[in-house]
């Protein structure tokens, strides 16, 4: 469900998984001297030499710049950031994220708790709230270890009672996510869940800065809400050992599958 | 409260701590009456048990006197005189239908660490390292005892405190 694009978020942070994020701040500034010091010097050779180090220089300063090479792509190919899940998601566009729990419920019940998304929130480590609209439509608020303010809107475009539930996130949002929650009898009366997420990968600056600061593996967040999730239907409560909640797995560990 | 804590290889304190509280609807407060040194507790001493964190209050074998029970717990009652194993298990998991405790789903918080370490985890233990939970033990004036209404083990009085303690551990796993 839609519960898991808050993490987009993380994987921004998480990034991990495609790209890391500190390397990619380094690269861009290398690319912006590199580009800025052939430019300059080029510039002033007025030659045929300086004209093409001009020229060498104008896609490093732009690298360093957008945080990525200029492509050639087509206009439709290179947009991102439409907020449109068909065109940010399509294909191998995007990180997919696959995680998967058993419970000892009947699926029913399992389905039920999911459905009913203002439930999510007490699993699932940041998100704040759920507000579901009557149109299958929903709002989700989640909040970054770093108490960055997530906000989006998200629709089921997939629904079959105790078997699936498919949704994508609305543009406009903050995040551009699809996915799918799967839930399959097994043993009787056993339920596994099956979550498959997909997000548009942050680009640029701000992607990068926040993958800095939380380096989470998104994979890693997924599987520990599930873990919640199932101590709660399971055992009716979370385990814990403090007062405080238990602690999540740092960004030194695990990365993205 | 006073409990043992760990602070370090060959390097453990008596020293004044909070006392615990109930902290899930399950739980209880135990006093403790008799709690025992294991063989493996010498396996912390040593420093050879990772995840341990300095503070860490040991002791996985204990029992005493329920004080305080959490409102889903309707099994125990304050007064009842308890064994505690030293596996915590919340007896609904598909291992703990199985009456294999030691390895329950679902109590162990930090189940991620256990896993990076040996693949998967046990269940949560008392006093035993973060990878098993982070649970203060029992060597101790009191003591939480999650998932209380499953594992401790009511004693009749007639029997003595000393010949019913083992059965926190040692007894079963010899």
């Amino acid at each position: 469900m839609l519960s898991l694009i808050q993490y987009e978020v993380d994987m921004s942070h998480d990034s991990t998984a495609t790209f890391d994020p500190s390397l990619s701040q380094l690269q861009s500034w290398a690319a912006l001297g590199a580009g800025a010091a052939l430019l300059m010097y080029g510039a002033t050779r007025r030659s045929l030499t300086g004209l093409g180090l001009t020229i060498a220089g104008t896609p490093l300063l732009y690298r360093g710049l957008k945080g990525r090479w200029p492509s050639l792509a087509t206009p439709a190919e290179g947009r991102h950031g439409s907020g449109d899940t068909r065109e940010a998601l399509a294909g191998k566009r995007g990180v997919h994220v696959r995680e998967a729990v058993q419970l000892e419920k009947p699926v029913a019940e399992v389905f039920r708790f999911w459905r009913r998304l203002e439930n999510l929130p007490q699993v699932m480590e940041h998100l704040e709230s759920v507000t579901q609209g009557g149109d299958g439509r929903s709002h989700w608020i989640a909040r970054g270890p770093a108490g960055v303010r997530v906000e989006w809107d998200a629709e089921i475009i997939n629904e079959s009672e105790n078997r699936v539930i498919g949704w994508r996130s609305l543009p406009g949002s903050d995040v551009v996510s699809a996915g799918s929650v799967n839930f399959d009898p097994v043993r009787g009366d056993s339920t596994q869940v099956t979550v498959h997420l997909q997000y548009e990968a942050p680009a640029g600056r701000a992607g990068a800065l926040a993958a800095a600061l939380l380096g989470r593996s998104p994979s890693q967040t997924i599987r520990e809400d599930l873990r919640r999730f199932k101590q709660l239907l399971e055992a009716g409560e979370i385990a814990r050992a403090v007062p405080s909640s238990p602690s999540s797995p740092p960004s030194s560990f695990g990365g993205a599958k | 409260m006073k409990a043992v804590r760990f602070y370090g290889k060959e390097d453990i304190r008596v020293e004044t701590v909070p006392d615990p509280r109930i902290l899930n609807p399950r739980d209880a407060i135990v006093r403790i009456t008799a709690t025992a040194i294991c063989g493996s507790d010498l396996h912390i001493y040593g420093g050879y048990i990772p995840t341990m964190e300095k503070g860490d209050i040991l002791g996985h074998e204990f029992m005493g006197e329920v004080v305080e029970v959490g409102r889903d717990n309707s099994r125990l009652r304050v007064g009842d005189r308890v064994v505690v194993p030293f596996t915590i298990a919340c007896g609904r998991c598909y291992f703990c239908r199985q009456e294999l405790w030691s390895l329950c789903d679902n109590s162990n918080p930090n189940a991620w660490m256990a896993e990076k370490i040996s693949g998967y985890s046990g269940s949560g233990l008392f006093g035993y390292s973060h990878m098993y939970g982070g649970y203060p033990g029992g060597q101790a004036e009191y003591a939480r005892v999650p998932f209380a209404d499953v594992g401790p083990i009511k004693v009749p009085d007639e029997l003595s405190d000393e010949q019913v303690l083992f059965l926190s551990e040692i007894f079963a796993s010899g």
